[in-house]
C-alpha cells in the first residue's frame, strides 16, 4: 500500500486468486481473511476505504439483542462475533454503556424489556459485557442528568462502538501486509470475460493518474454494498437490493459517555451515543432511490431525529451539532415490509450457479458488526472453489497494532507529545502508535487540534497506509471533523499532504477546495446555534483566504 | 453639560467609533464583550481587496495584467453592490462620488494610524498602489492596507525573497509554501522570481512546540537576540538584497520593535506573512493596540455584555449591561452606536432556531432586503460553499446615517441610534474582502452623526 | 409501577416470536424473572450496582458543574486567543487554553478507565487571563481546573 511498496508495483503476470472489487468493510474483510489464509488477493476501492456505508454507520459492534425475539442464533453469534472483534483490534473498541427510559406511552412495559434484558445478559460474557441494570427515574437521572422527567424508569446495557471507517483501513492494510495488493480510488471500469464468459478479472481505472489496468483474478467478488446491484449488473448477473438511507447527526463533541434510547415519532428505536471523540444521534432508515454518490441529508431526516432525542433528553438542542452524515444501507430486497424489519441477512452469491457467470460472486446485505462472520463465509466459499485449504484464522489474530496494549503517558512522556493526541493516537494504532512516532522528526507536532491528530500521522498514512487524498484522510485519521470542521487543520494538512504526495500547486488548492465543499455539505443541514460563529470564522479561513492560483471562479 | 455617547462593541468598527467621537470631543463610553471578528483579522486592512474568482468584482483591468489598485476597486465595489454599506454612506453613483469616497477612506485610515502607532502598530498602505503579500501558506493578498509586521513585506516593491522557518516550529513545509507561492504570482502575471528557503536553528530554551508561545517569548529580549543572532549567521545563505519572510511570530507587543532591528542587523527588508486561522497573532495585536489606543485617547472602557437599551421621549436614554459579575449597570447615552459585530460578535445569533438581534430584536436582512431573523440559520445558506448566503450578508439595515431602519418605510428606529461595522447588512466580509474597511469607515461616520444626534437633542 | 403496567406488551412480544427457541428462551428467563420479582430481589442499590460493573472502564457519574461546562466548552471556534493571552502572561499549562477545551471530550473517561487521573493537574494557575480573550466567553480557567481531575475524577467536558 506505501508509495514503494512492491505492491504497486506493476502487477505479475501471474493470476490473482481473488480480486475483490469494493473496500468497505466486507472487501477489506473478505480482503484480509484471504490473504491470512495464503490467497493471492487484490482489492480495489473506488474512493477511500469504507467510504460507502461502512464509515457512515454508527460504528457499533453490538450483539443484536433486537434478534433475540426473532432469532437467538444470531444474538448468539453476534456476541460471539463481538468478542472476537474486541480480541482481535482491542484498541480501536471502545466501551458504551446504554440507558434505556421507560415512557408511560411505551407499548412494551418495563418487565417485559427487562426480560429481554435478562436474556442478553446471558450473551453478554461472549462480548465481555456488563449484565443489565434497573434504575428508577431518580436513580436513572444520576447517571445522565439531562433524561426527561416524564420517564417511569429505565435500564442500563452494554454494548461496543468502533471507528468503522479505521476498522476497515486496519482490515485492508493488513491484508497489504500479508502480501495482498490493495489500492484506494481504482474504479472498476469493466469485468473481463473469457472466451467461454467466465469472469477473469476486471479492468480498473485509477481515478487520481488516470492510469488503466487489467486485473485477472482466478475469482471475483464483488463488495461494493449498494453498488453491488450496478457492479453485478455490469457482469451480467444482476443481483436486487431495497437500499435504506441512514443519516446521523455528529456532535461538536461527546454529549455523554452513556447511550441514551430515544423512540421516533413513529416508534422506531434511535439513540444519541457516544462514538470516538462525539456523540452521534441517529439513525433513520428510508427506501433510497436517489444518487449513491451525492447523498443529501434533508430537513426532514434532521428534524426527526432530533425530535425523537428530544423526547429521553429534552435539552438535546442545546448541544452544537457539528455535521451530519448518510449513508446507505445495502440491504438485500425484500418487498412489503417496513424498512427495519428487513433483516440485516446477508448473502454469498455464487453466479456461477446462480446466473451462469462463472468466476464472479457477490457478497451482499449484512450488518457492521457481522463483517468478519460474513467474510468468513464467502472466504470459506471462494476458498473451496479455489481449492485453498486453509482455516479461517481473522477470529484470533489482532489486526495491525492489536497485538498489545499502549501505555499512552509512556508514549506521551517519550515522544513529548501531549496526552489527548497519545490516547487518540493508541485509538487508531494501537501498539504501533510509538513506532509511528519514532519514524517522524517532528512527532509532537499537531495537524488538527480539535481530534487532534499529529503530523506524524497525517505522513504515516501516506508512507504506511497508501493514503491519496485530503478528504481521505476524514475518515482515516478524523481530520477536520470537530469544532472547527476543517478551518484550523485543512489548509495545513494539504501543505502536508502536498510535500508527502509531491503535489503541485493546483493539486493542493484543488484538493482543499473539495475538502471544504465536503464539509459544507455535510454542515448546511445542521448549522444552528452557536456553530453559526465557527462557520464564519471558517469562511474567513477559506474564502478571505483563497489564492489567486486556480481560483474557482464565483 | 457635553454630550454622551455610549458605543457598544470593541472592535475595529466600535473602536474607530469611539476614538472620532473622542477626536470630536464628545464623552464617549465603549462597552465590549468578548472579542469579536476584529482579534482574529489575518493582519490586513481590507477597504475593498481583490477577490480572486469574482465575477462581479473585477480585480484586474481587462488589457493590462497588473490588478486594479485599491481606488478602482472601490469605485467598482461601489458601482456593483447598491446594498453595500459603502454605497450607503459614499453614495450609489460611483463616477462622481468614487473619487471622493477615495479621499474620505484615505482620510480615516490616517487618522487610525495615527492613533495606533504610539501603540506599537503601524498602519501602512494606499489607495492608489496594491500591497501584494503572502501568507503563511504562500497564498497571496492583493490589497490596500496593512498593519505593523507584515507591512513591510510587499512583495510588489522586492520580488525576491528568503522564506524564513524556523526549524522545529509547526509551519507549512517551506517547499510546499514556495511552490504555492510560485504558482500565486504566476497567476498574477507577475514575472517570476525565484524564492530562497532559510532554516533558522534556535536555541533549545526557545519554545518551538507553538507559535503563539514562540510569540510571547520574543517580546523577551534576550531571547529575540537569539533569533536575530540565528538571521544573522543565516545571511550568507539568504543572499543579499532579499525580502526576509518570516512567519507570523516575532513578537506579541514588541513586534514593531524586533522587526525593526532585525531590518538594521540584517541590512535587508524584513517582515512577517500574513497570519493564517487558526492563527490569530495579528488580530490580537490589533486587539491590544486599540484598547490602547482608546485609553489614550480618554475613551472610558466598560466591559460586559448589554442587554437592552431604555428609551423615551422617541429615543434612546441609556444603556445597560451586564458586567463581570452579573449585576446590571446602567450608562446614561444621548446617542447610541452599535457595533457589536455579527456571529461571532454576538450582535447576531440563532437561539431556538431562529436568527435574531439579540439587544433590540432589529430586523435582519440579507443583501437584498430579505428578512432572515425569526427564521433558521440553515434556512438562509445555500447549497454550495461558495454561493452567495443570504445569511452571511445578513445584518440590521439602515438609513444613509447609519440608522436601523425597520419596516418597510425605512424609517430610522430611532433619531440617536446608529450602527456600524460588520452589523450592517449587505455585504459579506469573507467574499468580499471589505470587513476592516466597512467597520472603520461605518465607525467613523456612524459617530459623526452619532455626535450631531446627541448634540442636538430635539432634532428629528 | 403497577404489575399489571409493567407487563404491557406482553402478548405482542410473544406473538412476535421468530422461532421456537426464542419463545423457549422467552419463557424460561420470563418465568424466573416473575418468580424474582415476586420475592422482591432486587438490587438495594442499582447505581452502586452499574459502577461497580463498569469499574475498570472509567465510567463515573456526572456531578453538577460538568455538564454546563461541556456546553460552554463546546462553543469554542478554535480561535486561539486564548492560547495567545496565556503566552503573553506567561502561562505554562499542560495543555494550551485552545487544546483543553477542545480534547477535553473523551478525555474524562479514558483518563479515569486508564489511572491517568491526574495527569494534567497542576501548571493552570487559573488566573482567568484567557477568559476575557474568547469570542465564546467559556470559562475556559475552569475547564482547565476539571482536567486536572478534581479528586482524581477528572469527568466528561
Amino acid at each position: 500500500m506505501s508509495g514503494a511498496s512492491p505492491r504497486t508495483a506493476p502487477v505479475s503476470s501471474d493470476p490473482f486468486d481473488v480480486l475483490v472489487v469494493g473496500g468497505g468493510i466486507n472487501g477489506a474483510g473478505v480482503a484480509r481473511d484471504l490473504a491470512l489464509r495464503g490467497a493471492r488477493v487484490a482489492l480495489v476501492e473506488k474512493r477511500e476505504f469504507g467510504s460507502g456505508t461502512s464509515w457512515a454507520s454508527s460504528g457499533m459492534i453490538h450483539g443484536g439483542l433486537r434478534y433475540l425475539q426473532h432469532d437467538p442464533e444470531v444474538t448468539l453469534h453476534s456476541c460471539v462475533d463481538s468478542g472476537h472483534i474486541q480480541r482481535i483490534a482491542p484498541h480501536l473498541v471502545f466501551r458504551i454503556p446504554f440507558l434505556m427510559p421507560i415512557f408511560p406511552d411505551d407499548p412494551i412495559g418495563a418487565e417485559i424489556v427487562e426480560v429481554g434484558l435478562e436474556m442478553y445478559d446471558r450473551y453478554q460474557p461472549f462480548k465481555g459485557g456488563r449484565p443489565h441494570t434497573r434504575l428508577s427515574p431518580a436513580q436513572a437521572r444520576r447517571l445522565e442528568p439531562g433524561l426527561s422527567d416524564a420517564i417511569e424508569g429505565a435500564f442500563t446495557l452494554d454494548e461496543w462502538g468502533i471507528d468503522a471507517a479505521r476498522l476497515c483501513a486496519a482490515n485492508a492494510l493488513d491484508a497489504a501486509e500479508r502480501g495482498a495488493f490493495v489500492r484506494t480510488h481504482t474504479e472498476l471500469v469493466a469485468f473481463v470475460k473469457d472466451a467461454s464468459g467466465r469472469v477473469c478479472g476486471a479492468r480498473v481505472r485509477d481515478r487520481i493518474t488516470g492510469e488503466e489496468r487489467r486485473i485477472e483474478a482466478r475469482e471475483t467478488l464483488n463488495t461494493t454494498g449498494p453498488w453491488v446491484a450496478r457492479v453485478s449488473e455490469m457482469a451480467g448477473a444482476p443481483v436486487r437490493l431495497r437500499p435504506g438511507k441512514g443519516i446521523h447527526l455528529v456532535f461538536e463533541r461527546r454529549v455523554s459517555d452513556l447511550a441514551v434510547y430515544a423512540k421516533g415519532i413513529d416508534g422506531r428505536d434511535m439513540f444519541t451515543f457516544p462514538h470516538e471523540q462525539n456523540s452521534m444521534a441517529g439513525t433513520t432508515d428510508d427506501d433510497f432511490y436517489g444518487d449513491l454518490d451525492h447523498m443529501e441529508v434533508t430537513e426532514d431526516e434532521v428534524a426527526y431525529v432530533l425530535q425523537a432525542m428530544e423526547r429521553s433528553l429534552p435539552g438535546i438542542r442545546e448541544h452544537r451539532v457539528a455535521h451530519a452524515i448518510a449513508g446507505v444501507r445495502p440491504t438485500l430486497y425484500g418487498f412489503g415490509s417496513y424498512e427495519d424489519e428487513l433483516s440485516r441477512d446477508y448473502a454469498v452469491f455464487d453466479h456461477g450457479e446462480r446466473d451462469g457467470v462463472p468466476g464472479f460472486w457477490t457478497l451482499a446485505g449484512g450488518k457492521l458488526a457481522a463483517y468478519r462472520l460474513m467474510a468468513e463465509d464467502a472466504s470459506d466459499r471462494l476458498c473451496a472453489a479455489l481449492g485453498i485449504d486453509a482455516p479461517c484464522r481473522t477470529h484470533d489474530t489482532p489486526l495491525p497494532g492489536g497485538d498489545a496494549p499502549i501505555d499512552p503517558r509512556e508514549v506521551s512522556r517519550r515522544f513529548g507529545v501531549g496526552l489527548p493526541a497519545a490516547l487518540r493516537l493508541g485509538f487508531r494504532h494501537g501498539a504501533r502508535a510509538a513506532s509511528l512516532l519514532s519514524a517522524s522528526e517532528a512527532p509532537a507536532r499537531t495537524v488538527c487540534l480539535c481530534e487532534p491528530v499529529l503530523d506524524a500521522e497525517l505522513r504515516h498514512a501516506v508512507y504506511a497506509e497508501g493514503l491519496r487524498t485530503l478528504e481521505d484522510a476524514c475518515l482515516r485519521v478524523r481530520l477536520g471533523i470537530g469544532a472547527c470542521q476543517g478551518a484550523g487543520c485543512g489548509a495545513r494538512a494539504t501543505a502536508v499532504l502536498a510535500e508527502a504526495l509531491d503535489w503541485p500547486a493546483e493539486r493542493a488548492g484543488a484538493e482543499l477546495a473539495g475538502f471544504v465543499d465536503a464539509r459544507w455539505h455535510a454542515i448546511a443541514p445542521v448549522l444552528a446555534g452557536d456553530h453559526v460563529a465557527a462557520l464564519e470564522l471558517h469562511r474567513a479561513a477559506f474564502l478571505g483566504a483563497r489564492g489567486f492560483a486556480s481560483a474557482e471562479e464565483f | 453639560m457635553s454630550a454622551r455617547v455610549v458605543v457598544v462593541g470593541g472592535g475595529l468598527a466600535g473602536a474607530s467609533a469611539a476614538l472620532e467621537l473622542a477626536r470630536e470631543g464628545v464623552e464617549a463610553t465603549l462597552v465590549r464583550a468578548e472579542p469579536g471578528a476584529t482579534a482574529l483579522g489575518w493582519g490586513t486592512l481590507d477597504v475593498a481587496g481583490a477577490v480572486p474568482g469574482s465575477r462581479r468584482l473585477r480585480w484586474r483591468a481587462p488589457l493590462r495584467e497588473a490588478p486594479l489598485v485599491g481606488a478602482d476597486r472601490l469605485a467598482i465595489l461601489i458601482g456593483t453592490f447598491a446594498s453595500h454599506p459603502y454605497a450607503r454612506v459614499f453614495g450609489r453613483d460611483a463616477r462622481s462620488e468614487a473619487g471622493a469616497a477615495a479621499e474620505r477612506v484615505k482620510e480615516v485610515v490616517a487618522a487610525l494610524a495615527a492613533a495606533l502607532a504610539p501603540h506599537g502598530l503601524a498602519l501602512e498602505g494606499s489607495l492608489d498602489e496594491n500591497r501584494l503579500l503572502a501568507d503563511a501558506h504562500g497564498i497571496v493578498r492583493v490589497t490596500d492596507f496593512v498593519f505593523g509586521a507584515a507591512a513591510g513585506g510587499n512583495l510588489a516593491e522586492v520580488p525576491e525573497i528568503a522564506w524564513v522557518s524556523l526549524a522545529g516550529l509547526p509551519a507549512d513545509p517551506a517547499r510546499v509554501a514556495l511552490r504555492r507561492l510560485a504558482a500565486e504570482r504566476a497567476a498574477l502575471g507577475l514575472t517570476p522570481v525565484p524564492a530562497r528557503s532559510v532554516e533558522l536553528r534556535l536555541p533549545g530554551a526557545l519554545p518551538l512546540d507553538s507559535p503563539a508561545r514562540l510569540a510571547a517569548a520574543l517580546d523577551r529580549p534576550e531571547a529575540f537576540a537569539e533569533l536575530a543572532r540565528a538571521a544573522d549567521a543565516a545571511r550568507p545563505e539568504a543572499g543579499a538584497g532579499r525580502l526576509w519572510l518570516f512567519p507570523p511570530v516575532l513578537g506579541l507587543d514588541r513586534a514593531a520593535a524586533n522587526l525593526a532591528a532585525l531590518r538594521e542587523r540584517l541590512g535587508a527588508p524584513v517582515a512577517e506573512t500574513l497570519a493564517a486561522v487558526p492563527d490569530a497573532t495579528p488580530g490580537y495585536r490589533l486587539h491590544r493596540a486599540l484598547e490602547a489606543a482608546l485609553a489614550a485617547a480618554g475613551v472610558a472602557l466598560r466591559r460586559g455584555r448589554v442587554t437592552r437599551l431604555e428609551s423615551g421621549g422617541g429615543r434612546f436614554r441609556a444603556v445597560v449591561f451586564e458586567d463581570e459579575v452579573g449585576e446590571p449597570v446602567r450608562l446614561d447615552a444621548d446617542a447610541v452606536v452599535l457595533a457589536t459585530g455579527r456571529f461571532i460578535g454576538g450582535g447576531l445569533r440563532e437561539r431556538g432556531g431562529a436568527v435574531e438581534e439579540p439587544i433590540l430584536g432589529l430586523p435582519v436582512v440579507d443583501g437584498r432586503g430579505e428578512r432572515v431573523d425569526g427564521r433558521p440559520a440553515r434556512a438562509s445558506v445555500r447549497r454550495r460553499y461558495l454561493d452567495l448566503h443570504p445569511l452571511f450578508a445578513a445584518g440590521v439595515s439602515s438609513d444613509a446615517r447609519l440608522r436601523p431602519t425597520t419596516g418597510a418605510d425605512a424609517s430610522p428606529v430611532a433619531p440617536n441610534l446608529f450602527a456600524a461595522g460588520d452589523l450592517l447588512a449587505g455585504f459579506d466580509p469573507a467574499r468580499d474582502r471589505t470587513g476592516l474597511g466597512v467597520a472603520l469607515v461605518t465607525g467613523v461616520v456612524a459617530a459623526r452623526h452619532a455626535a450631531d444626534a446627541a448634540r442636538e437633542p430635539d432634532a428629528p | 409501577m403497577s404489575f399489571w403496567r409493567g407487563y404491557r406488551g406482553f402478548f405482542r412480544q410473544i406473538l412476535d416470536t421468530g422461532t421456537f427457541a426464542a419463545l423457549r428462551l422467552q419463557v424460561r428467563t420470563g418465568a424466573l424473572h416473575v418468580l424474582r420479582s415476586l420475592s422482591r430481589r432486587r438490587s438495594p442499590d442499582p447505581v452502586a450496582l452499574f459502577l461497580a460493573n463498569y469499574a475498570g472502564d472509567g465510567v463515573r457519574l456526572p456531578d453538577a458543574g460538568e455538564r454546563p461546562l461541556a456546553l460552554a466548552a463546546g462553543r469554542c471556534v478554535a480561535c486561539g486567543l486564548c492560547s495567545l493571552e496565556c503566552a503573553r502572561v506567561g502561562g505554562r499549562p499542560p495543555l494550551d487554553p485552545r487544546e483543553a477545551v477542545l480534547a477535553g471530550s473523551r478525555l474524562g473517561i479514558d483518563l479515569a478507565r486508564l489511572g491517568l487521573e491526574g495527569e494534567l493537574a497542576g501548571g493552570c494557575d487559573a488566573c482567568r487571563a484567557c477568559e476575557p480573550l474568547c469570542p465564546a466567553a467559556i470559562p475556559i480557567a475552569r475547564v482547565q481546573a476539571r482536567l486536572g481531575g478534581p479528586e482524581g475524577a477528572p469527568p466528561t467536558l
